[in-house]
């Protein structure tokens, strides 16, 4: 994630700001619904969405964003799997401060031009002026350098392999759109060094296939692992690698979670050096890694539909919703207390069940706020279903309804729940799967653009070429670019010709306009 | 919002550092308070310049390093970064004890820390414990859980180590009840302004950005400028709602005591330092419009409560980590709580890191290499 957004200068469809207040909420009023449809106006749908669902609410300042409990939750969960998954390869937590000092931050120039016209600045405290500014972290290569520099004199305090939970602020100017580009964020950043190129390397990978875990099997969001070009790779670095999703309503690319193999140029400007076991003066091998609350984004463009979010079940922090359906003359405290029993059971096998038992909403409305806030699974309880010892299941990706025996519930329930997880990610795959086109000229490149595909061309990888791609597809949508070279690659026939420059091809590569 | 800072310490302007290279004067009450900014431009497409101060005024952010390599080296550049910092005898003990132990290492900032994996894993511990011991509370009706009021020493038993969870109840079940949120870093002058009463006391502490739209962030205490922590906010129809969260904590210390931990809780006084908890009453439903229509149709206003732990909990030895194989650590550890003068210095207190949970000894490696996974992995 860090350095390559720097780099995308390129306009984009703004997505407008959303007044929190517009759809204030009336009691029994039957108000609930999306203004815009994903398939025809994608930027304000996901605008009303997000704020809809209770996601996010605006704030005071332009591009930052309140993160309320349900999507907190989201991140929250994400970070009970990764957090564990680093802990095993002995990568440890710590927090280093928020501020960077001037002199640290120049010390890299590449890395900070990257970043300096998104830096904030502190100047003052209270009322009287700092001797020296100070700079709110971009990210924390600077911040944490000039300390594993002190921390590392010989090979046996190698590796140092270190993470931090937090945020960070890059004061964009264009284009705030929640979760995916805001002034400040939270996100997972890790910064390890080695003593060789082949640990580094190899934990490049390993850092890249949990991230790749994170939106395949917890998002239900299909990505691609690959490498970044030398245009696009982290400023300062050696090479970036990343996994792309892709949102088919846009025709859009999206940078989903980077690793990069810092090489030694870090080591090399802040002095990080060791004593190896030749006892030779050597640098360290470096790598820095991060994913952010950019993924809940890119799980809402993915699988939410036109009556709102549409949350995976291993990512929901309500999985089940209960809702009793009173009918007159019918016993409604046995509903009632049916409705009670189920969460408790559903509960105690480890389901997240919450129940909806207020009484100032209609059972209909009540559907459709659980169906606005993407619950995958609702459960309703009336007389009928009571008499019978069942209840009634209805899935919230494709609305299937679905009885189920009362004996049977954990069972059923947990197979519906994986049923529904692995069917968004089916669904998301086939969708991603059938925009990608395959050319091989620059016609068909620019006709495959225009069709909002994701288009895999054979490519001579050179930087000219594609800062060249990229002004002749400059334009109000954007510019075409890399989105990566996937590890995976096809056969490339002898004679291939790259379709943007005539030269022979070396690779193929993912190519787009992306967020 | 009032926060939760210590009464200030006379004795603060006298023990500011000459080396610092962010003086913070005490702004004189007298001074006018700026104008609303109600109608400030936005600046939308103004970069901030790239501010370079001159190579004069830019100290040197690391102390030099020794030559070689040699382990004996190491532990006096340890002992040179401390002395470097040019911090007065009184706190040399425990520092030392902070930096040799490699909890904290100094920044470049001035009163700014780096909190190492060794604190960092002990900051993750109370937050698992908190987020299970609020699960729990929420189960039992309980709706706050200001437990370091109890200064529990967590018996042997409460724990799992062998699969790094809380033993005696699952909290990836319990912890749905609880819900998190994350606002902003930042806060607009106007919004600032509101807490009017508050900001004289705040001010000398805001810091504020050059940037198109201005903005603030605060540094509580001069212990360290910037700290972690978890703070609540609840909001009631009633005062004795609010009332009444406040005071379970007499009810939880009896049910906590009794019913789950059977743990012995030595001194509540110490206690109250490490955790607080206010009912901030309407003020701040007034002052920010926080109004609603209740039952009858009329509109009132909420009464609130907050309460917050901190990484500077861990200064006052609400938790106590003991480890046995660490006779020098655990004795420097020790003589520093016991031998503290009366005028030691504030900034030896935020030094001071005493956590005591007794941990069996084959687990005090795993503790010290980070090997702490705070919450059960999903399945």
């Amino acid at each position: 994630m860090a350095g390559t957004e720097a780099k995308k200068t390129e306009s984009k469809k703004p997505a407008a700001k959303q007044s929190g207040g517009k759809k204030k909420e009336v009691k029994k009023e039957t108000g609930l619904g999306l203004t815009h449809r994903k398939a025809e106006n994608f930027g304000e749908w996901y605008s009303e969405v997000v704020v809809n669902a209770e996601m996010i609410e605006y704030y005071d300042i332009s591009g930052c964003y309140i993160l309320r409990p349900w999507s907190m939750a989201i991140w929250e969960i994400m970070q009970e799997f990764f957090d564990p998954e680093i802990k095993k390869m002995k990568i440890k937590n710590c927090y280093f401060p928020l501020f960077v000092s001037p002199g640290v931050l120049q010390k890299e120039k590449d890395h900070v031009e990257g970043f300096a016209p998104e830096v904030a600045w502190v100047t003052k405290s209270g009322e009287s002026e700092l001797e020296i500014p100070i700079a709110i972290r971009p990210t924390s290569e600077t911040v944490m350098y000039p300390y594993y520099s002190k921390w590392i004199r010989g090979h046996r305090d190698l590796p140092l392999k270190l993470n931090q939970w937090c945020n960070v602020v890059r004061w964009e100017f264009s284009n705030p759109t929640p979760f995916i580009r805001s002034r400040e964020f939270l996100w997972q950043e890790g910064h390890t060094a080695f003593a060789s190129k082949e640990e580094a390397d190899a934990e490049v990978l390993e850092i890249l296939e949990l991230y790749r875990r994170i939106y395949e099997e917890y998002l239900a969001v299909p990505v691609i692992k690959g490498k970044k070009s030398e245009l696009e790779k982290f400023a300062g670095g050696l090479y970036t690698t990343s996994v792309e999703a892709f949102i088919p309503n846009t025709g859009r690319g999206i940078q989903g979670a980077t690793s990069h193999c810092l090489g030694q140029n870090f080591a090399k400007m802040f002095e990080i050096n060791f004593e190896n076991e030749k006892g030779e003066r050597a640098m360290v091998w470096q790598n820095s890694w991060a994913y952010s609350t950019r993924t809940i984004g890119v799980m809402v463009m993915v699988h939410g539909d036109d009556k709102g979010l549409v949350l995976p079940p291993k990512v929901a922090s309500v999985q089940v919703i209960v809702i009793p359906v009173p009918y007159k003359d019918a016993d409604t405290q046995g509903i009632f207390d049916a409705c009670s029993a189920t969460v408790n059971t559903l509960n105690e096998a480890g389901i997240r069940a919450e129940s909806d038992s207020r009484d100032n909403y209609s059972p209909g409305w009540k559907y459709s706020n659980w169906e606005m806030k993407g619950v995958p699974l609702r459960i309703e309880i009336g007389p009928k279903d009571l008499a019978n010892k069942q209840v009634r299941a209805v899935r919230r990706d494709n609305g299937a309804k679905i009885d189920i025996a009362s004996a049977d519930l954990v069972v059923e329930i947990k197979k519906l729940l994986d049923t529904i997880q692995q069917n968004l990610f089916d669904v998301a795959k086939q969708k991603r799967d059938e925009c990608i086109q395959i050319i091989h000229t620059w016609d068909e490149f620019v006709q495959a653009l225009n069709q909002r595909k994701m288009i895999f061309a054979p490519w001579c990888d050179e930087e000219e070429v594609e800062a060249d791609v990229k002004a002749r597809t400059k334009g109000e949508m954007g510019a075409a670019k890399t989105l990566c070279s996937p590890f995976d690659q096809p056969e490339l026939p002898e004679g291939t010709k790259c379709f943007a420059s005539g030269k022979p091809a070396t690779k193929w590569t993912y190519w787009g306009r992306s967020y | 919002m009032k926060r939760f800072m210590l009464p200030r310490n006379p004795l603060m302007d006298a023990v500011e550092l000459p080396s610092s290279p962010s003086p913070t004067p005490t702004t004189s009450s007298t001074k006018p308070r700026p104008s609303s900014r109600k109608h400030k431009p936005s600046k939308e497409n103004d970069t901030p310049s790239f501010i370079t101060p001159s190579p004069a005024k830019l100290k040197s952010p690391l102390p030099p390093r020794p030559p070689s390599s040699n382990p004996l080296k190491r532990k006096l550049t340890a002992v040179d970064a401390v002395t470097n910092n040019s911090l007065p005898a009184p706190s040399d003990s425990g520092i030392k004890v902070v930096v040799n132990t490699e909890m904290v290492e100094y920044y470049d900032i001035s009163s700014c820390y780096i909190l190492r994996p060794w604190s960092m894993a002990i900051w993750e511990i109370m937050q698992s414990f908190i987020q299970c011991m609020s699960a729990i509370l929420q189960e039992h009706e309980y709706r706050i859980a200001d437990l370091f009021l109890l200064n529990i020493y967590i018996s042997q038993s409460c724990f799992n180590f062998e699969n790094n969870v809380l033993e005696f109840f699952d909290p990836e079940v319990k912890k749905m009840k609880i819900k998190t949120c994350y606002f902003p870093l930042f806060v607009s002058p106007e919004i600032l302004q509101k807490e009017k009463d508050h900001v004289e006391d705040f001010a000398p502490e805001y810091g504020t950005l050059s940037s198109p739209l201005c903005g603030a962030y605060r540094s509580f205490d001069f212990r360290s400028r910037q700290f972690l922590w978890q703070e609540r906010h609840t909001a009631f129809a009633t005062k004795d709602e609010a009332d009444a969260e406040v005071f379970e904590i007499l009810e939880l210390y009896r049910r906590i005591y009794e019913e789950y931990l059977a743990a012995f809780i030595p001194n509540t006084g110490r206690g109250i330092q490490g955790a607080t908890s206010y009912c901030l009453g309407q003020n701040f439903a007034k002052m920010f419009e926080i109004n609603f229509e209740n039952e009858k149709g009329e509109k009132a206003m909420v009464w609130k409560s907050s309460w917050a732990y901190s990484t500077q909990t861990m200064q006052r030895g609400c938790f106590r980590i003991r480890t046995h194989d660490q006779q020098v650590t655990k004795t420097q550890l020790y003589r520093c709580t016991r031998v503290r003068p009366h005028n030691s210095i504030l900034i030896s207190e935020a030094l001071l890191i005493l956590i005591s949970i007794n941990i069996p000894k084959k687990h005090e490696q795993d503790l010290k290499d980070g090997n702490w996974v705070g919450v059960k992995p999903n399945p």
